[in-house]
């Protein structure tokens, strides 16, 4: 892996938004398998060989990765832009999928043969290394000018990317697809030919004109870095995480067509270098394929979003919150979590303004009544109740409002539920439990010596402390009497 | 010996101890230093300080406080965590009417630190899932923000930046409050709680780097034009800098003959490059080109105290 420039968007470490772009992210090794050959040759000391040959060792392993499908596409793929069944103005954005797997881009590749060089001697950085995934965008226009396609990937299996020629139950026929050169079905290890996997069949002149040239895809990856200091944790994110998060990014090349629902796919070009279009949209030079027939690409992943004239945007979306006209200029209105109220009672407006709801509230002397409540979330700072914790009873926090003759459960509640989430989590209870226990025992035992210490005090105070222990501060009565009798004694003379 | 024994001494150890687990004072006058209560103890209850398992109908009792595309800025109120604490840890307590059994009168005397020690905790909750040290906290106002919208679940890793009264950005001396929890309320939810350290005044919400998109400036089919603004850079040895410098380049000549909505992108970054004196452009100065700014929105606090 190169190390790459570094380009910092927001030079602004205080604010921690700081994102790198880098180039790419190479694996160590690409997907495939790999046969690894240890030998020896053992020479006596004229020169000559002296072993038969035979010591040698070959290992075969495999390294896996995805490669038709995403065996996990709700954690590999973090996020879509613009998102599923979205619509807005997206007429200038070329859409785009975050992986989470930095590396994914490059695990195999678009050309015929490994295209990552190695560091020649001057060269500061690698050259741009393509992407074997690309972002194509297709339309109803594009079915209208070429009917044969079908906008909703199929769902087909592996097999059916061999050519009949090759797996006889192929739904392929003579149109081309990955294994156009193959000689055999062997796969990677793991994948099989009965595997599910979606695909799309586009007409060779339309891939031609929308994909991506193999210069164009060197260009259509990158790798961001971000700090993640100010974004919202996962639930059941790592312990300890990490600050900073790496995604790679892959880029479509097209704009989505004005007023029309565009159809987005994330494929695989793995080794398609023969079939790239120049990246003027020009048929690859010297070919000799049939324009007639279709090229099949496993999709990995499809989406939809509809580029209409509206904005759509994330800002767009956080200004109309609360009901606000976004291209307005007034306040946003409540803004606090209170219930709306349009009646006439002052006490329940009030009270209600004060994020108060009322709620049902069994008695415990059987009787029914309606109690305010307030969660913990309020409209404004609450001074510090005179509430002296611990309390012993939930009724100890209730509130009585003589003015609306209701009762404030709030603190009541909380008290309770506090209690019940300690008890249904028992690692928490029980701690807490052994814990109290050693407290009690502690006040025990300290009175227990005390009054030993007092009942015993003519006796410790008979002789003057030994020197050994005077190092020691505290001192059980049982300690210093037991040590006080063996130094009178003295067994050992 | 014998006297050692005697009901006379059972009973003064009763009346000692009696007297003792009568006051909580007494407790603490014999016992100045308590056992530390336990990490699984103080940990979970720190959790608990920032409401991490409280049910949500708890925290929103009516849905039509919240409803769909609404945000809800608030002060975390100290008494209803304190009372639900204080509920947490009266397990193993005599349930009583009265106030003065010993076992009230024990948690009494260690419940401020107990309450110290959760509250230590506190910051390193979030600290821990970023690996981070926990951030220095006061803990005395908390204030935050509840958002319910779309834009939750479909921009997962919107940023938010929370600064207090005279200290934002626009001041001299901007501080960032600290961020005590900000999550989504589950996997798919639309429903983010943020709780911040300190008297929100200003809270930003931004998209997130990584989402950025790559986008051109204008974009018109009939006649057929585009144009795109770069920002100008240098390259000193492995470092790239942007300038603030820009300038509009026209892109039309970009777009494909034979599908004009497609970009030929190898020859948009020839034009970069030969914008900025042709120096190398990669994937990674395409990055920077081509994506559009971060969106943020700022929220104001109207009446700050």
């Amino acid at each position: 892996m190169r190390l790459s420039p570094k380009i910092t968007a927001a030079p602004n470490d205080q604010l921690n938004e700081l994102v790198f772009f880098v180039q790419h992210q190479l694996p160590g090794l690409a997907d495939g398998t790999y046969q690894l050959t240890v030998s020896q040759r053992v020479l006596d000391s004229a020169g000559n060989q002296v072993d038969d040959g035979s010591l040698s060792r070959t290992y075969h392993f495999a390294v896996l990765g995805d490669r038709f499908q995403l065996k996990t596409p709700s954690t590999d793929v973090f996020s879509v832009f613009p998102e599923d069944q979205a619509s807005g103005e997206f007429d200038t954005v070329l859409p785009h999928v975050v992986l989470t797997q930095p590396t994914f881009p490059w695990t195999r590749y678009p050309t015929n043969s490994d295209p990552v060089t190695a560091l020649q001697p001057g060269e500061d950085f690698d050259g741009d290394v393509p992407s074997w995934l690309a972002v194509l965008l297709f339309d109803e226009d594009d079915v209208a000018q070429f009917p044969g396609l079908a906008l909703t990937p199929a769902d087909r299996q592996v097999g059916d990317l061999f050519p009949t020629a090759l797996y006889a139950s192929s739904s392929l026929g003579n149109n081309y697809s990955y294994f156009n050169q193959a000689t055999n079905t062997d796969l990677d290890v793991g994948d099989t030919l009965d595997k599910p996997i979606s695909t799309i069949d586009i007409p060779l002149p339309l891939f031609w004109q929308t994909a991506p040239g193999l210069s164009d895809l060197s260009l259509l990856a990158h790798i961001r870095t971000v700090s993640l200091i100010n974004k919202p944790t996962a639930t059941g994110a790592a312990d300890p995480g990490e600050a900073l998060g790496t995604f790679s990014v892959v880029f479509g090349n097209r704009l989505p067509s004005h007023q029309k629902k565009a159809y987005a796919y994330l494929v695989s070009l793995e080794e398609l270098q023969d079939f790239l279009p120049n990246s003027d949209g020009t048929p690859p030079t010297g070919n000799s394929f049939d324009p007639t027939r279709f090229l099949r690409l496993a999709v990995l992943k499809s989406w939809t979003f509809f580029s209409t004239g509206e904005s759509a945007t994330f800002t767009n979306d956080l200004l109309a919150l609360n009901g606000r006209n976004p291209l307005g200029n007034q306040d946003a209105a409540d803004t606090t979590l209170t219930l709306p109220y349009s009646g006439s009672n002052a006490g329940v407006k009030s009270a209600l303004s004060m994020s108060y709801v009322p709620l049902n509230h069994n008695l415990r002397t059987g009787g029914q009544t309606v109690s305010w409540y307030r969660g913990p979330l309020a409209p404004y700072a609450i001074p510090k109740a005179s509430i002296a914790y611990p309390i012993a009873s939930p009724d100890q926090a209730t509130h009585f409002d003589p003015t609306t003759g209701m009762f404030d459960v709030s603190y009541a509640a909380a008290w309770t539920l506090g209690r019940q989430l300690a008890l249904q989590d028992t690692a928490f209870s029980s701690a807490l439990y052994v814990w109290k226990k050693g407290l009690t025992q502690a006040v025990v035992n300290q009175v227990e010596n005390e009054i030993l210490g007092e009942l015993l005090a003519p006796l410790i105070a008979a002789e003057s402390q030994p020197a050994a222990l005077s190092s020691i501060r505290k001192l059980t009565p049982a300690q210093a009497l037991v040590h006080k009798l063996v130094f009178a004694l003295q067994p050992w003379k | 010996m014998a006297k050692l024994l005697s009901t006379e001494t059972k009973a003064r150890l009763h009346l000692r101890l009696a007297a003792v687990l009568g006051d909580s004072s007494e407790i603490r006058k014999v016992l100045p230093d308590p056992p530390e209560p336990p990490k699984t103890v103080t940990d979970w209850l720190a959790r608990l300080n920032l409401l991490y398992g409280v049910p949500f109908n708890y925290l929103v009792p009516d849905e039509g406080m919240l409803p769909p595309e609404s945000i809800r800025f608030f002060t975390l109120d100290g008494n209803w965590v304190d009372a639900m604490i204080d509920g947490a840890f009266s397990i193993g307590r005599n349930f009583n009417a009265t106030a003065d059994t010993a076992s009230m009168n024990l948690d009494r005397a260690v419940h401020p630190q107990l309450h110290a020690a959760a509250a230590a905790g506190v910051p390193a909750v979030r600290a821990r899932m970023l690996g981070l040290n926990p951030p220095p906290v006061v803990l005395q106002t908390i204030t935050g923000f509840v958002l319910r919208s779309s834009v939750v679940s479909a921009y997962k890793n919107l940023g938010v930046n929370v600064y207090p009264f005279g200290h934002t950005p626009d001041d001299p001396n901007p501080i960032l409050l600290p961020l005590l929890r900000l999550e989504a309320l589950g996997p798919q939810s639309n429903t983010l709680l943020c709780l911040v350290d300190g008297d929100a005044y200003r809270v930003d919400i931004h998209e997130a780097p990584e989402h950025l998109h790559y986008a051109i400036d204008t974009y018109q089919a009939t006649p057929l034009s585009a144009s795109k603004v770069i920002h100008d850079f240098t390259i000193s040895g492995d470092s790239v800098t942007v300038s603030t410098n820009t300038q509009q380049l026209d892109i039309t000549s970009c777009l494909r003959a034979s599908s004009p909505r497609t970009l030929n992108m190898t020859a948009l970054a020839a034009q970069i490059s030969a914008a900025n004196n042709n120096l190398p452009v990669d994937s990674a100065v395409m990055g920077f080109e081509m994506t559009e700014g971060v969106g943020m929105v700022s929220f104001l606090n109207r009446n700050p105290q």
